[in-house]
């Protein structure tokens, strides 16, 4: 039950290709569709989500350009040589709130969408109970095994989205699609408020990218890995507004799970499409779950060397489940969420100026 | 020894997460649902209605069956129950049966014209089917002119449940000349536009289910205004969905000659943006092949070739026009799409006259449609006749 030691872990290139999308995709995907369409017409919910796409793509270059200017150190270390150690210290544990936060929230959807389309009768608690206990078990193990794990689930997701995205062609109708380019400035900068709080999260970037092997190649590693998020985001969108239609997507819960049930592939099997869909989704909540525990570990770590790393998350683990449990319908979730991704979006821009800005006074190279 | 102990805690707490899946139901108590039906009984007073939901159930022990001589029990069973909302009266049928109603399965909804013919009524029936999670979103839903659940007694000869039936029959649309069903997911956009529509009908007549007409839905508070005949549904197939036109008759030199549709295409275009006079040309492009002749010509020249392309263009036309004129100048709404076309073309205009487009000002019924039909035949079939004068005597 002793976890390994993480001192020796490096990650590869293709790990951090993969690790940009394990943290954003998470459970936004099933609703993005609906969010997006509500506030532009017809199909034009795209260009929100490709503007904001490529400004997040340039953020995670910037992001990871900053960490791994300063190769192989912890971000508390190269961030108390530029703005003074208790900074350093405040930033450290905002993400370390965030990464609590962000692993209730996706704990407590699982819970509740599982409970919707899977498990009536269970309820909520044990739910989240059990994903839970999945998702520690899985962080008190050794950190490389995360990434071994990203690896594995990744294609799963990667061929499943695109499967069913090549499948729902057929239901396309291009008069929902058109007519193009109708929305109003106003309604594109709304669409981009709401696009790109979906692409969030990847603040826990800042602390990972110390494991990494060729910190040069990192920065371009990682945008990479945003692309595949823009891309999965931009045709799931096209697909969602071309099989159901601007209006009924904007009034589901979750339009991405109404897609699946959309599809009747003949033959027994393949005609319930949606519980394969179920699978990787849950794996990909699974995998930004665990990121973000695992980040709020290893930010919590860098902090305080002296506590064991099991120590550390027996006591986070309690606190992310009551987290977790707060909101008391999906309202109030919806809301919780959309506030953390802001909160998460803001911090990210304050650590990542600010440290630009100290790096460059202080000529860091 | 701790390190057993500790591994002994952890199976006995293994032990609570391996008692089986908390919300299963055993398949044995499931009904699985197939069809329902939705009928107004009586209107009561303050905008309340009584309604009847008929579900049609699979009985499995007869579904599973041969079907053949000697084993009379039917392959379904329909349990009605009323109330004044579906909800409840599905909450009812527990009582009726030890089955939990399933709705996974379902794949038809027949709501009778008496639910039509009440303004909002069809919507808010529909708001359950929509909003539940077991329902899958490519339910078709019919209209029928009686009583919905008397289609659903209805013994079919190969399926084994009315619903099955319905469900193939609307699948079986391709080249059969048959309407598209509409769907749930379709209706729901429908609803949310505002926009007229219409609904294919299913009727009984003699035991045997007649599928070839539909009624005519008004979109501003979703009650039915009328029908179309079978001859008119036909002109709004080759109007929105040409492909299934199916076969068309027509006469060629005092004989009736059958063309199969192999390929059509409907286009429209506005051509006049006035908003009090708006036109619109409607093309339509017709490929068929010529699949029964009743005479002895020659079709396999040029001039009985045009002639007959002649003959179908008139024949399409004309029908094309009687749909178009029954549904602007009588009903004066717009089922056929047109405003789509504005939409998707002009969306500056279309937001001008949305509000006013078959309801208020009714811009579409003082619109005019210039339609022009091509017809092209590119088969005669593998023979060109089987009876030819003057051959006999060789």
């Amino acid at each position: 039950m002793t976890p390994m030691e993480d001192k020796d872990l490096q990650i590869s290139e293709k790990d951090i290709v993969i690790l940009v999308p394990s943290i954003v995709v998470a459970v936004g995907i099933l609703s993005l569709p609906a969010k997006l369409a509500g506030v532009t017409i017809s199909s034009d919910g795209w260009i929100p989500l490709l503007v904001g796409g490529i400004i997040m793509i340039f953020v995670t270059w910037l992001v990871v350009k900053l960490a791994t200017s300063f190769p192989n150190q912890t971000f508390l270390t190269y961030a108390s040589k530029l703005v003074t150690k208790p900074i350093a210290i405040v930033f450290t544990l905002l993400f370390v709130i965030q990464g609590i936060i962000i692993a209730a929230i996706e704990v407590r959807e699982i819970a509740d969408i599982s409970k919707v389309y899977l498990l009536n009768n269970t309820p909520a608690e044990v739910l989240s109970l059990s994903f839970l206990l999945v998702v520690i078990y899985a962080v008190s193990g050794s950190r490389a095994g995360i990434f071994r794990l990203n690896m594995l689930f990744f294609p799963f997701i990667i061929f499943i989205s695109l499967l069913i995205i090549i499948l729902s062609i057929g239901w396309i109708s291009l008069e929902n699609l058109l007519p193009v380019f109708q929305t109003s400035i106003g309604g594109y900068a709304e669409g981009m408020k709401t696009g790109i709080i979906y692409y969030g999260n990847i603040g826990f970037l800042l602390f990972y990218m110390a494991f990494a092997k060729q910190p040069k190649k990192a920065p371009k590693m990682a945008a990479r890995g945003m692309s595949i998020v823009v891309v999965l985001y931009i045709l799931l969108f096209f697909v969602c507004i071309g099989v159901m239609g601007n209006g009924a997507t904007t009034n589901l819960i979750y339009p991405t799970i109404d897609l699946a049930k959309e599809l009747e592939i003949p033959g027994g099997f393949f005609e319930r499409f949606e519980s394969v869909f179920f699978t990787i989704w849950v794996m990909a909540i699974f995998t930004t779950a665990l990121i973000a525990l695992d980040g709020a570990v290893l930010a919590l770590q860098s902090v305080m060397k002296k506590i064991p790393k099991l120590t550390i998350i027996f006591c986070l683990a309690p606190l992310v489940y009551f987290i977790g449990l707060l909101p008391k319908d999906y309202v109030e979730l919806s809301t919780f969420g959309t506030y953390m991704a802001y909160f998460s979006l803001i911090l990210l821009f304050c650590v990542v100026i600010l440290l630009m800005i100290f790096s460059k006074i202080k000529g860091v190279k | 020894m701790p390190m057993n102990k500790k591994l002994l805690l952890i199976l006995l707490i293994g032990l609570v997460f391996l008692t089986g899946c908390w919300g299963k139901v055993e398949i044995e108590n499931r009904g699985f649902v197939v069809g329902t039906a939705i009928d107004l009984e009586e209107k009561k007073g303050n905008g309340k209605y009584k309604l009847v939901m008929t579900n049609q159930l699979i009985n499995p022990a007869a579904a599973t069956t041969p079907s053949n001589a000697g084993n009379a029990q039917k392959g379904f069973m329909n349990i009605s129950v009323d109330d004044e909302s579906l909800f409840a009266a599905s909450r009812k049928m527990r009582q009726l049966t030890n089955l939990i109603p399933y709705y996974q399965h379902l794949k038809v909804i027949l709501v009778s014209e008496a639910v039509l013919s009440q303004p909002g009524l069809f919507t808010d029936v529909m708001d359950v089917f929509v909003r539940n999670h077991e329902l899958r979103r490519g339910v078709k839903v019919f209209v029928t002119k009686d009583k919905a659940n008397k289609i659903l007694e209805y013994v079919p000869e190969v399926e084994k449940t009315p619903s099955m039936f319905l469900d193939k029959l609307a699948n079986n649309g391709k080249n059969a000349g048959l309407l598209e069903p509409k769907k749930i997911d379709r209706l729901q956009n429908i609803f949310i536009y505002e926009r007229s529509y219409f609904v294919p009908r299913v009727k009984l007549e003699n035991n045997k289910i007649v599928y070839d007409d539909v009624v005519v839905v008004q979109g501003s508070n979703n009650q039915m205004v009328g029908i179309l005949n079978a001859e008119e549904t036909k002109g709004l197939l080759y109007i929105t969905s040409p492909t299934k036109g199916g076969s068309i008759e027509a006469n060629f030199d005092g004989n009736s000659i059958n063309v199969e549709t192999t390929n059509a295409k409907t286009k429209i275009k506005l051509t006049n943006k006035d908003k009090e006079n708006l036109a619109f040309s409607l093309k339509v492009n017709f490929e068929g092949s010529i699949e029964e002749h009743y005479g002895q010509a020659n079709l396999l020249t040029e001039k009985s070739l045009v002639e007959i392309e002649a003959a179908l263009e008139k024949d399409i036309k004309k029908m094309v026009e009687r749909t178009i004129e029954k549904v602007q100048k009588e009903y004066k709404l717009d089922v056929l799409k047109f405003g789509d076309t504005i939409r998707r073309d002009h969306y500056d205009l279309w937001k001008t006259i949305v509000d006013n487009w078959d309801r208020g000002e009714n811009y579409f019924s003082k619109s005019t449609v210039d339609v022009k039909v091509e017809a092209n035949i590119i088969s005669t079939g593998a023979s060109n006749r089987i009876k030819q004068k003057g051959k006999r005597d060789e």
